[in-house]
């Protein structure tokens, strides 16, 4: 499992991409399984499935799911969230904000070592922060560090990072993982170093051991680790591409942790035979699943047209049908209990009547074959989403119903990632999408939502634009003030809920699940992840003897 | 003999010309040629993209030019760095993979040489007997039923309900801390499954080839005047028959590399093999253009190594064609 | 050829092929699901897209007896019009196939000269590719639509056809009816057309009955991949797939398709041999 990892919107391409980011706990453990208090032993090897494989290790220069889980356990930043979503230090002691908001001050840990034994010191901050503004560092999260005016390093363990103005998501930023200055600084680009492509080095729990392409990686337990050697032995990724063999190998004991599609979770782990030997958790990740318009189409740029099939959608059927009811409605771009979470926005329930009334009101009458006409324009339509993710294409498929009650027409196109992206949310050649987007407890959601981010390769790819919000926007983000910035994403959310430029569908929830033998998993607000340096297994159940 | 394996060898010329030409008029015919795609994939890394792509199919020169570099890389089975993020070496990706491919072709094939050559002599020998029968019915079921399907039902039984072998991967997790015979015993074990359906699905091809084969040779008068002469059937099947019959399914072993590469997609997907085929998914996914390509041309030139290994192993078993 | 001769070689042909008993049994399979994919609403009421998701993953019932999917569709419905999809892949793919191959073939063996080294070297370094990875690396930089999918299919395969077709033609030119036809003035096309064409339609229609099978066996690996016709139009290939991950819990979802699938390929693999031992007595393997 992974550790909450640094949170960045990112594009959700896979369906769980936020497993292991935050959430609530819902099922207990059973008791008298994990509350019994055998004592933490080390060893064994916890074994976990992945669809996907690395691409590389310095997650400054990768952006995928799987990339990211292997560099946080051989990474670290200067600061993580702990289980209550709550800002630590990690390689960083402690820190302090100056009172204008605009000076951050680091103190550095003093014990701490890379896997090759050489001293880690605020050269190495120094030396990742002006890789993530290098323009020859191909990097997707550099944003945050282009408003950083100057950083300093008076001694070996200060880092001074100074701003022109407060810069709210500045903290969270500083939790990327530090890089060895020592190994990376003879390559000009340090995507194409070994330490990206073959052999990371880094100052994290787990040392890297092997990399296996298309087969395994696998890492071992840091002895010098600065909290302390994590007691499993070994975690090794496994690489199976089919869900359903993934699924197979769990029960055979081939591996011993993976996420669960919510099929998985509610119809095919019922049994007794599963529950003796595995335990599942869910929790409501930073994700969040959305329908799109693209809002210079001439049917979606009006307002009435949009909060219409809000109201034709039944969001209910879309949770039941799509994920087993393991998930929540959502109404704006934060989940329910999220700090930030408006919960008095405006609504638009499950209304067939009320949508064909707001069709109406924009011009839109019943055609011949019960399709809504105007101007002798059917409205007809095409939603686009991403192949290979099942929650998607079957959303989709339930929307296309609902629409068809209503008198809308929408055809499905699902197409691969590459060229979804690349040819048809890029270049903005889409009606309406289905899409999510991984977020975290970081409510600054400029890139996704401000009118000056718009360009093909930024994210408001829908095209909205609303002067307040790009206030409100810049609000947020330039203030430490926790109330003021509530009120204005408060704000935020009430105009989206107005201007439904998407339709805000669902939140799913993260469902991993691993084998019994495994002790210490404490569901929190933070997801599992967490403490994962503290999971163990009792002598007497493990598992891996001879492989350490 | 070593006449005609060099005019053997003379012939291939010709066609790896063409799989350079028509591979190299592929990469420039894609829409936008080949800068368009990488740039397309890599809007981060636009303008260094274009220059490394410029560069690397020497675009600013004429297309002969061009060509002939592309045949020269080729040569050296140089194809360039994935579009994949890691960047690496088309090549050398492949060469990590490409023995698992191999090896697991080569068993299936000698799992089919063995099953589907007697299978398909008796099935002659008993022509519309219900051997006969069930032996078709069987071998066009290995055909005919979606591997991925089958794969998954054989891992249920053997994998999770049996427990008797492993689900998916080459080797398992202490495979480095086995004794040696322990070593081989794992990866068996972890190959029985993917060989096991790769030969079934190859089955029907070659048996039913045997068989008709058979039947021919059986009709041809001198099996008849060996009958005349009195020998025992079994004598004339095994002595005069078989021989005869088995030397064209040499060939057909060649024509099968194809097949069997295609297959490797599906059951390296499902097995979670890491090998050739699931490679070149991976590649077709994220439109990888030099790994396609790359995977393209090496699947074209082990076809071609296993036509030429066909014909020269026929050349061998029979003089006629040394001659000719 | 005399109208009646050819007549009565016809039900010499059709006597054999009865005589054949699992090129029969394979002819029933191949009649059974044309017949489902010609009128599928005969054998489910229901409308195959239509989603219930208080009715998933239902186990078969009176209501629905080969029981509901992953979204409580129908999945007798979903078969039935699947087979109409799957079905015209098979055939609009060995269609294309065929044409290309026809036409190379007879260009390239009636003609011959330097026109048929050249298209039979171009056929023999297509056929050093292996076709599924062709298949894949076209539908990589095209959409998986089903049009898009049968003429890939289509054209990565209609070597085997030529190489067949350009051996008869070889051989036929040499005959006789064509140099009687060119006596009495004949041009090349109708020669071709007319007296060489019919001719050679016996072992392509072998080939032809064997394609269809492999191009729905293409389908359904291409659905697998993630790349076959696209849901929620059904195809064999995605129900089946669909079904796999449901393969323990739903044993429906998968069994159905996966059968129809091999019993669809099965019968038409032993009809087209069953074609073959009766268009040829002498039973020469191909």
């Amino acid at each position: 499992m992974r550790r909450p990892i640094l949170f960045l919107a990112v594009l959700a391409g896979l369906a769980f991409l936020a497993a292991g980011c935050s959430g609530e706990k819902r099922e207990a453990p059973v008791k008298g399984d994990a509350g019994t208090q055998e004592a933490p032993a080390y060893g064994d090897a916890l074994v976990e499935g992945s669809n996907g494989d690395v691409s590389g290790f310095l997650s400054a220069v990768t952006s995928d799911s799987a990339s990211h889980g292997a560099a946080n356990y051989i990474f670290n930043g200067l600061v993580r969230y702990d289980k209550n979503l709550k800002l630590e230090g990690e390689l960083a002691e402690s820190w302090e904000v100056a009172p204008d908001g605009k000076k951050i001050t680091f103190r550095l840990r003093k014990n701490v070592k890379w896997h090759d034994n050489v001293p880690f010191t605020s050269d190495d901050v120094m030396f990742t922060y002006r890789k993530m503004i290098d323009p020859k560092t191909p990097t997707a999260y550099g944003e945050a560090f282009k408003q950083v005016r100057r950083v300093s390093n008076p001694d070996h363990y200060t880092v001074i990072v100074e701003y022109d103005r407060p810069y709210a998501p500045a903290m969270e930023s500083w939790g990327l993982n530090i890089l060895p200055k020592h190994l990376l600084e003879k390559y000009p680009d340090i995507k194409q170093s070994p330490l990206n492509k073959s052999h990371p080095i880094g100052t994290g729990p787990y040392r890297f051991i092997e990399w296996k392409p298309g087969a395994k990686i696998v890492f071992e337990a840091n002895p010098d680790y600065f909290e302390g050697k994590p007691y499993i032995a070994r975690i090794v990724t496994r690489v199976i591409p089919d869900q359903a063999t993934m699924f197979l190998e769990l029960k055979s004991g081939g591996i011993d942790q993976m996420t669960l599609t919510p099929l998985q979770y509610s119809k095919q782990t019922d049994t007794e035979e599963f529950r003796k030997n595995f335990r599942k958790y869910r929790y409501l990740g930073f994700a969040y699943t959305y329908l799109g318009f693209r809002l210079d189409h001439p049917f979606f740029k009006e307002k009435r047209v949009r909060q219409a099939i809000a109201h034709a959608i039944n969001k209910k059927e879309l949770i039941d049908g799509v994920l087993f009811g393991l998930g929540q409605e959502v109404t704006g771009p934060y989940k329910p209990g999220h700090w930030v979470y408006n919960p008095d926005v405006r609504k638009y329930p499950h209304d067939p009547a009320k949508a064909k009334a707001l069709l109406a009101e924009a011009g839109w009458k019943p055609g011949a074959d019960g399709t809504m006409a105007k101007d002798g324009r059917k409205f007809a339509f095409t939603v686009y989403t991403n192949a290979g993710n099942e929650s998607r294409s079957k959303t989709a498929a339930i929307i296309q119903q609902q629409l068809a009650a209503v008198g809308i027409k929408m055809e499905i196109r699902t197409l691969e990632w590459a060229a979804f992206i690349n040819e048809f949310v890029k270049k903005r050649k889409f009606d309406a999408l289905i899409l999510g987007w991984a977020t975290g407890p970081e409510p600054d959601q400029f890139d996704i939502w401000s009118s000056t981010k718009t360009g093909p390769d930024e994210l408001n790819h829908v095209g909205f634009s609303n002067a307040e919000v790009d206030r409100l926007l810049e609000d947020g983000r330039r203030t430490f003030d926790m109330e003021k910035r509530k009120k204005a994403y408060f704000r935020i959310q009430e105009i989206l809920a107005e201007e439904q430029p998407y339709v805000f569908l669902y939140a799913p929830e993260a469902l991993p699940v691993f084998h019994k033998r495994v002790r210490g998993i404490e569901p929190a607000p933070a997801g599992i992840g967490y403490n994962f340096i503290k999971w163990y297994v009792p002598k007497a159940e493990q598992k891996y003897t001879s492989y350490q | 003999m070593l006449r005609y394996v060099a005019r053997r060898l003379l012939l291939t010329i010709p066609l790896l010309v063409g799989i350079s030409l028509l591979s190299f008029l592929a990469i420039h015919m894609a829409p936008g040629g080949p800068i368009s795609v990488a740039a397309d994939l890599n809007p981060k890394a636009t303008a260094e993209y274009r220059e490394r792509m410029v560069r690397y199919y020497g675009l600013d020169q004429p297309i002969h030019v061009q060509y002939g570099r592309w045949l020269g890389r080729m040569a050296t089975l140089d194809f360039g760095e994935s579009f994949a993020p890691d960047g690496r070496q088309v090549s050398e990706k492949i060469r990590e993979r490409i023995p698992v491919t191999l090896t697991i072709n080569i068993l299936s094939m000698g799992l089919i040489f063995l099953v589907a050559i007697p299978l398909g002599i008796y099935s002659a020998v008993r022509k519309d007997s219900w051997f006969d029968r069930i032996s078709t019915v069987t071998v066009f079921t290995g055909f005919a039923v979606p591997t991925f399907w089958l794969a998954l039902l054989l891992m249920i039984l053997f994998g999770v309900k049996l427990g008797w072998l492993p689900i998916s991967g080459l080797v398992s997790l202490e495979h480095d801390s086995l004794p040696l015979a322990g070593k081989a015993w794992d990866r068996a074990r972890h190959l029985v499954l993917p060989v096991l359906l790769a030969g079934f699905g190859g089955l029907a091809g070659m048996s039913r080839y045997m068989r008709s084969n058979m039947l021919e040779v059986i009709r041809q008068d001198y099996i008849a005047a060996a009958k005349a002469k009195g020998l025992v059937e079994r004598q004339v099947v095994f002595r005069h028959a078989m021989r005869n019959a088995l030397l064209p399914v040499i060939t057909i072993l060649g024509l099968s590399v194809p097949d069997l590469l295609g297959g490797a997609v599906i059951f390296e997907t499902i097995f979670a093999i890491p090998g050739m085929g699931q490679l070149f998914y991976q590649g077709v996914m994220s439109r990888d253009v030099p790994l396609i390509m790359g995977i393209l041309v090496i699947g074209a030139f082990l076809t071609l190594i296993g036509n030429l290994l066909a014909d020269v192993g026929y050349a061998l078993a029979d003089p006629r064609i040394r001659a000719g | 050829m005399a109208a009646g001769g050819a007549h009565s070689m016809f039900f010499d042909f059709l006597r054999r092929l009865a005589r054949n008993r699992l090129a029969v049994a394979g002819g029933a399979v191949v009649l059974f699901f044309f017949i489902l994919s010609a009128v599928p609403q005969v054998f489910s009421g229901h409308d195959p897209n239509r989603i219930d998701v208080l009715k998933v993953l239902q186990a078969p019932s009176a209501g629905h007896p080969l029981g509901t999917d992953e979204l409580g569709r129908d999945v007798l419905a979903r078969m039935a019009y699947g087979a109409r999809i799957s079905l015209k892949v098979g055939f609009v793919a060995v269609g294309i196939a065929t044409c290309i191959g026809l036409l190379v073939g007879l260009f390239s063996g009636f003609y011959g000269g330097l026109a048929d080294a050249v298209l039979m070297r171009f056929v023999d370094i297509m056929l050093c590719f292996p076709t599924f990875f062709l298949i894949l690396a076209v539908i990589a930089f095209l959409e998986p639509s089903i049009y898009i999918i049968m003429i890939v299919i289509g054209v990565t395969g209609w070597m085997g056809v030529s190489r067949l077709v350009r051996a008869e033609t070889l051989s036929l030119k040499e005959r006789d009816f064509v140099a009687a036809a060119r006596a009495q003035g004949a041009g090349d096309a109708r020669i071709i057309f007319r007296h060489i064409l019919p001719n050679t339609l016996a072992p392509v229609l072998v080939a032809a009955t064997l394609g269809v099978a492999g191009a729905i066996l293409t389908e359904s690996a291409l659905s697998f991949l993630g790349i076959g016709v696209q849901p929620p139009t059904p195809s064999w290939g995605n129900i089946l797939t669909a079904g796999k991950d449901n393969i323990e819990f739903a044993w429906w979802l998968s069994v159905y398709p996966g059968l129809a699938i091999l019993l669809t390929v099965l019968g038409y693999n032993l009809l087209g041999e069953g074609i073959r031992d009766a268009v040829d007595p002498r039973l020469r393997g191909r």
